[in-house]
């Protein structure tokens, strides 16, 4: 680390001037609506001090909501970082033709939002889903159709974010992988360790801080998913797939409630403050900045 | 999972046999690799080869129970009326140039910050740096009416300006978190060397460390360059006029008006991502290694 | 959300939102359809032309839903031939088109708020009390009182309820067209017109099989489901779902429950109707009855266009189409078809440079003669119910929309944040027609006092 007085300033400036200007001022800014009350009918502001909090916290929206949110999250966070994990050992493996392996299970990572959802939308559709009409054969298959049970809305939404968040899941661990020296491994087998116990004693505990960048993206991308849940079941059937997103999105943007639209959003952020502090003490992270 | 034969073989007398087996052995644990990673790519890519599928079909095929791959007969039609319409192309066109601008941007500006991050210690380093990440947790979706507000101050609506310089900026918090690791990871010597050579410290950066960090940059680009094709709502607010819609904003369009006809919204969505996947596939391998070699070691 | 996508996560997330296919609550344009105007629209005596509105050339911007340049001829006489009049006829107004998606009605939300708006939008006439809510909108009262009395008398009543905000009783837009909905039918199958809730059932079980032939189809996701399915059916037992009053909701009552039972038994009992219907959206369920699936469907008198020109063109060349009345429970012609009645609207933000000219637009579009030539097009009928008359409506199907608006077109029950209501009574309804065996008096209580309980404590 050097010493300079003016020149990290002048590296950091443009950076900063652009995410005060572009990213904190419009946060400010929604802080400070969630203390508002809109007047009917002028659309004006006026300060309610923190009426919007104990509305929404007396709503059962709300709390609806924030339990699909976990549900999902759960689900999601968990699944995604096994079987990242699982893919992640294998591809250590390298297995000739990597390349092209690599570039298959990136495609869904690539798509856009709209073209996967799309996509989601033409696999389980009831009529001409391909997914949804092969597997209807099964009798552990929801007669109603998957997409259309509450839970298996849901898991049409986790399997949507596997699908999307694998490969990224996968090549985070992998690079952690590739820190472990195969010596490491191998002295710890020579001791006497089986491959099960060299993997947990070894090569988990080494993947700490990998684990923990994946656990906090999953986690916070979970929390403020909103965009596909809209696309593919529109938080339904009834209001079983509605997550936070989907329900800041609806109350600010289509009931207009842009006041109770930012309480939310405070809210949410904090849930997502309040789980970076939990993994990273969880952790005992020695995370250097 | 590690199916690595004992290292310390007793000394057998039938030597040859053993390495036999181990070669068979070998070899089917390698077949089974690959077995399931294939089975882990299609996996992956069958959604949107039934999409591709689907793009052929005429209705009764779509419709067909049970499903079938191959539509017969097949059908351009799909393809033909969204290349008639046009419009798509243009907002292809439209989604590179803010996309691609923004990239730019972003890890141009995000490398600076990353270096010094990296690089300094001064008064507020810490501070600074915890505050650009936390804006990581923030849920934007407040954010339009304020961001709205400004772009109209700088007379910058219906431009691609307005949209690049707010894709950049909100790309940055975590650009600069890979640029930095990725620093992190490269030796301090090589630097002091150049440095004793006569070079500043920016002169150092542009020389020594960029270069080497090129498989980084790379990521980080494609990070940015992939987020920014994908996005919709600011897209959809801040242009109003044709000319200057992106592709999620058009493809949305798409699903409103053709949402049901399936082979018609199937084309224009592979048409959407067929030039994504073409600038990921000749970037893939930088972008591997690169997110492999150095990002978010912390 | 992109989640991992990382770059898609993170940056979305700056934006996170939603591309979503929200079904088009009011009539949309017909997706483009190269199709002859249907027999040319006789334009009918044309009123005088008025004097210019401005003294000063001004150049006003205009919203349009969809794309200003769509070739479909809905959109081409909108944005092409009626601007160009208009602009002949006032030359000193030049209107600058913008197209906005079907989130239009949130885009005006957005630049109201932020301060920067056009001079006259389309917005969606059913979140009419939204936007009167969040003051995005202009009140016309102070215009519409310098005109002559006859140009408000002559509007259909409809139209003047579904456009005054229930918050200040002021008229904030005009209807494009008034559109109602009935209940279509393959004539072939059904030769004559459903009465009653049972002969749905009796039709519905002799042309369904199970698997790929339907008797009735509906479109029962949420929210819009309530104005298109099950509104009609609650309000010809004379049911409500508001109090009418003060907004609040009153929907867990006998009505209500008999209209959700009957969808629920369509699906699980009778199976005269797809699982798939139960969350199907708009353009789903139109489709299958349109490709000659099901026997069956409720929509509104915008589906013909779809009829005519694209989806149905085979079934209704051969005259396999026909437009009806919702029926009733007990078949009481009295009661007959209580159904939706709405459009999309004209309105000026609040904030509009050029008011005027916006003004003068919406007078423009709701004269006679330009409401004509639009609803024949488009598909509804005009908000002059002295234009219905016209000869352009001969054919037999527009005296049935004529009887579906007439006889029973009603606006939405009164909510100052309507979409907020029929989102949850959605929820409500969804939820209880998923299984066989729901509680539906339950959910549809538990949903009500939700919702009362945020606005009425």
């Amino acid at each position: 680390m050097r010493q300079s007085r003016a020149l990290p300033y002048i590296l950091i400036s443009p950076s900063l001037a652009l995410i005060l200007a572009f990213v904190f001022y419009p946060t400010l800014y929604g802080f400070q609506l969630s203390f508002m009350r809109m007047i009917p009918l002028t659309g004006e502001f006026e300060f309610a001090g923190l009426e919007n909090y104990s509305a929404l916290l007396g709503a059962r929206e709300l709390w609806e909501s924030a339990r699909v949110t976990l549900f999902f999250g759960v689900q999601y966070v968990a699944v995604v970082i096994i079987l990242g994990f699982a893919l992640a050992l294998i591809m250590n493996r390298k297995p000739r033709a990597m390349g092209l392996y690599m570039t298959l299970i990136f495609v869904p990572w690539v798509l856009s939002d709209v073209v996967a959802s799309i996509i989601w939308r033409i696999l389980f559709n009831q009529q001409i889903g391909i997914i949804e009409l092969t597997m209807r054969n099964f009798p552990f298959w929801p007669k109603l159709g998957l997409i259309t049970t509450p839970q298996g809305a849901l898991w049409v939404m986790v399997l949507l974010g596997l699908w999307r968040g694998l490969p990224f899941a996968m090549l985070l661990l992998l690079a952690g992988l590739q820190t472990i020296s195969r010596e490491l491994i191998e002295a710890a087998r020579i001791d006497g360790a089986s491959s099960w116990r060299a993997f947990f004693s070894v090569t988990l505990p080494l993947m700490r801080s990998q684990a923990l960048v994946l656990l906090l993206l999953a986690s916070i991308g979970a929390v403020n998913a909103a965009a596909t849940f809209l696309a593919v079941t529109q938080g339904g059937p009834g209001r079983y797939t509605e997550v936070l997103g989907l329900f800041l999105y609806r109350t600010g943007f289509q009931f207009f409630r842009i006041d109770h639209g930012s309480t939310i959003a405070v809210m949410m952020f904090l849930i997502n403050l309040s789980l970076t502090l939990v993994y990273l003490r969880a952790f005992r992270s020695e995370y250097r900045l | 999972m590690s199916a690595q034969p004992a290292r310390a073989l007793p000394v057998r007398p039938v030597v040859r046999q053993t390495a036999i087996s181990t070669i068979v052995r070998r070899t089917i644990g390698r077949g089974l690799l690959h077995l399931l990673i294939i089975a882990v790519c299609w996996i992956m890519v069958f959604p949107v080869l039934w999409t591709v599928s689907t793009s052929f079909k005429l209705e009764p095929d779509i419709m067909r129970y049970p499903p079938v791959w191959i539509p017969n007969p097949a059908t351009l039609e799909g393809y033909r009326s969204v290349v008639e319409d046009g419009r798509l192309f243009r907002y292809i066109t439209n989604t590179f140039i803010l996309s691609g601008t923004s990239m730019v941007i972003t890890v141009l500006v995000a490398s600076l910050a990353g270096y010094a991050f990296s690089r300094f210690r001064f008064a507020g380093r810490d501070l600074i740096l915890l505050f650009i990440l936390a804006t990581v947790l923030i849920p934007g979706l407040t954010q339009l009416i304020p961001l709205y507000q400004m772009i109209k101050v700088m007379g910058l609506l219906n431009t691609y300006q307005g949209l690049i310089i707010i894709y950049a900026a909100h790309g940055l918090p975590f650009t600069i978190w890979i640029l930095k690791s990725f620093f992190d990871a490269v030796p301090i010597e090589l630097e002091e060397a150049a440095m004793i050579d006569g070079c500043t410290p920016v002169q150092a950066l542009a020389r020594v460390i960029l270069p080497i960090s090129a498989p980084g940059l790379m990521a980080a680009s494609v990070l940015n360059f992939v987020g920014h094709w994908n996005e919709f709502l600011t897209a959809l607010v801040f242009t109003s006029k044709d000319e200057m819609r992106n592709v999620s904003v058009g493809l949305y369009n798409y699903l409103g008006w053709y949402g049901s006809v399936y082979n018609r919204i199937s084309a224009a969505a592979l048409l959407v991502i067929v030039p994504v996947l073409i600038l990921f596939f000749i970037g893939r391998k930088n972008f591997v290694q690169g997110m492999v070699e150095g990002a978010l070691k912390g | 959300m992109g989640v991992l996508g990382l770059g898609a996560g993170v940056l979305a997330v700056a934006c996170a939102a939603p591309p979503t296919p929200t079904p088009v609550p009011p009539p949309k344009p017909a997706p483009a359809a190269p199709t002859p105007a249907p027999k040319a629209a006789a334009p009918t005596a044309a009123p005088a032309a008025k004097p210019p509105a401005a003294k000063e050339p001004v150049k006003a911007r205009m919203w349009v839903q969809g794309d200003p340049k769509d070739p479909g001829p809905v959109a081409q006489l909108r944005n092409v031939t009626f601007v160009n009049e208009f602009q002949q006829k006032f030359p000193n107004i030049k209107f600058e088109l913008e197209g906005v998606s079907e989130r239009i009605d949130l885009k005006l939300f957005v630049t109201a708020k932020a301060g920067d708006v056009p001079d006259i939008t389309m917005y969606s006439g059913q979140m009419q009390q939204n936007h009167a809510f969040a003051g995005t909108l202009t009140a016309l009262d102070d215009y519409t009182k310098a005109e002559p009395k006859q140009f408000i008398e002559d509007l259909f009543w409809i139209e003047t309820e579904t456009t005054k905000s229930t918050l200040d009783g002021k008229k904030y837009g005009f209807l494009y067209s008034v559109h109602a909905r009935g209940m279509w039918r393959r004539k072939d199958l059904i030769p004559d017109a459903p009465k009653s809730w049972d002969d749905i059932i009796k039709h519905g079980k002799a042309n369904a099989n199970g698997t790929d032939k339907w008797g009735f189809v509906f479109f029962g996701q949420k929210p819009w489901s309530i104005e298109v399915e099950y509104g009609p059916f609650v309000w010809s037992q004379d049911g409500k779902l508001s109090d009418g009053k003060e907004g609040r909701a009153v929907w867990a009552n006998d009505e209500v429950y008999n209209a959700v039972k009957l969808h629920r038994d369509f699906v699980h009992e009778h199976k005269i109707s797809p699982i798939s219907t139960i969350t199907a959206g708009f353009g789903d369920a139109w489709k299958l009855f349109l490709t000659g699936q099901v026997a069956m469907c409720v929509q509104g008198t915008y589906g013909l266009n779809q009829a005519k020109n694209t989806d149905g063109k085979a079934l209704w060349d051969a005259g396999k189409l026909e437009f009806d009345l919702i029926p009733t429970k007990d078949g009481n012609p009295e009661k007959s078809s209580r159904n939706f009645g709405n459009g999309w609207a004209w309105g000026i933000p609040k904030g509009a440079k050029y008011a005027d000219a916006g003004w003068e637009w919406i007078k423009f579009f709701s004269t006679r003669e330009t409401q004509v030539r639009w609803s024949l097009l488009e598909g509804g009928l005009p908000i002059r119910p002295s234009a219905w008359d016209d000869k352009a409506f001969e054919l037999p199907i527009y005296k049935k929309f004529r009887q579906a608006v007439e006889k029973g077109a009603r606006p939405m029950d009164l909510w100052r944040t309507y979409i907020e209501a029929i989102e949850t009574v959605g929820a409500a309804v969804e939820e209880a027609t998923l299984k066989p065996d729901t509680d539906i008096k339950k959910i549809l209580k538990d949903s009500q006092d939700a919702f009362n309980g945020k606005y009425f404590k």
